[in-house]
């Protein structure tokens, strides 16, 4: 009895591996601008956070593990993560996807694939000039920006806390 | 113990000057504002100025460097803006804006390199100090600055509208703003945005 109860954990540990691993592989590809702002409308009263980023910069990549710990830290909470990919669309197969899948990345990631960044940027903030990363936080419709790495866990935390009351 | 006081007020004053620079969108150079020529040190040695260029219109001031991809993006596009453009008198002046230690693909002996592979025909610079880029106002390569002869600056932005696919560009503004000039007409948009690598 003892020995066959054993028998399923592999099997189960396998299938959590498998999950994981397919749910770290998808990423959506917006080609349009208008397609992620709908993303922007949240139903109800759930926080949303988006984060502008890509493979090839370093400054987004340092600040992204904080993004993944308030995951962990808004887990069953009304909040969500959405970090957006200005990757070429061509770089989806070759970095992005084996990026989100080395990383562990768990939150939320599309690949924003709107060439006319001219038109666009100022629909995220009018103060953008398009270099990144960036973070745009939507609380109850309210629209919140912050125009450059965050530079600890502590100092993006506080960044969300100021403006969720 | 009051001058304990008044060194940490102080100081607290030039952290909050600090920051709140940091915060208000950065300084640099707006639209028909008089740049400063600089001396900066070409691929070949050779410091090159603005003053230095002859029999000119004006200059396509492209901050760009090896690493970003947008500026890999670019690169081509930015060699065919100098040839169609130079002999009208608008040649493109790239300036690399980034401290090597961040990224060391944009060391100088790397632009040399690829400034070798690539054929460059237009000067490629290296802001060593960091000292030009602030005073434009770029923030992110690549980052055109279009300047007139007497180098005020025209235009600010883009080189067009669609930096994943040069076959589905329908705005070209670096050669509508030269355009716009050579009619003796103000460029529009005189302004553009783009997505592009912070400088470092």
């Amino acid at each position: 009895m003892k020995g066959s109860r054993k028998a399923y954990w592999p099997a189960i540990f396998f299938m959590l591996v498998t999950i994981t691993a397919v749910k770290s592989q998808t990423v959506t590809i917006y080609d349009s601008f208008p397609q992620l702002e709908s993303r922007f409308h949240m139903s109800g009263d759930t926080t949303l956070l988006v984060n502008f980023w890509a493979t090839w910069c370093k400054p987004c990549i340092q600040e992204l593990p904080y993004f993944q710990s308030l995951e962990k830290k808004f887990a069953g909470k009304k909040f969500k993560i959405l970090l957006v990919s200005l990757d070429f669309r061509m770089q989806l197969e070759t970095q992005v996807i084996p990026f989100v899948k080395n990383k562990k990345i768990k939150p939320e990631v599309v690949l924003l694939a709107d060439g006319d960044a001219n038109n666009w940027i100022p629909h995220v903030d009018s103060q953008w000039d398009g270099a990144i990363p960036v973070t745009l936080m939507i609380v109850h419709g309210e629209k919140f920006f912050y125009g450059h790495r965050f530079e600890s866990q502590k100092q993006l935390e506080s960044w969300i806390g100021a403006h969720l009351n | 113990m009051k001058k304990i006081f008044l060194i940490s007020f102080c100081s607290v004053v030039v952290l909050s000057t600090l920051s709140s620079f940091k915060l208000t969108s950065p300084a640099g150079y707006k639209i028909g504002d008089k740049a400063e020529d600089f001396a900066l040190k070409n691929v070949d040695g050779k410091m090159v100025s603005l003053k230095d260029y002859r029999n000119v219109k004006g200059y396509i001031v492209v901050f760009t460097c090896n690493h970003c991809p947008f500026a890999k993006a670019y690169e081509e596009r930015i060699i065919e803006l100098h040839k169609k453009y130079a002999p009208l008198g608008y040649p493109v002046v790239a300036i690399n804006p980034n401290n090597p230690q961040m990224n060391p693909e944009d060391s100088y002996e790397m632009m040399q390199a690829r400034a070798k592979e690539k054929a460059y025909p237009f000067a490629y610079l290296f802001d060593e100090k960091q000292q030009v880029y602030p005073k434009f106002g770029a923030t992110r390569t690549p980052h055109v600055f279009l300047l007139t002869k007497d180098l005020s600056i025209a235009y600010i932005g883009a080189i067009d509208d669609n930096s994943q696919d040069p076959s589905a560009v329908k705005n070209k503004y670096v050669e509508n703003a030269i355009t716009a000039l050579e009619k003796g007409e103000q460029p529009n948009p005189a302004v553009t945005k783009a997505i592009g690598c912070s400088i470092k």
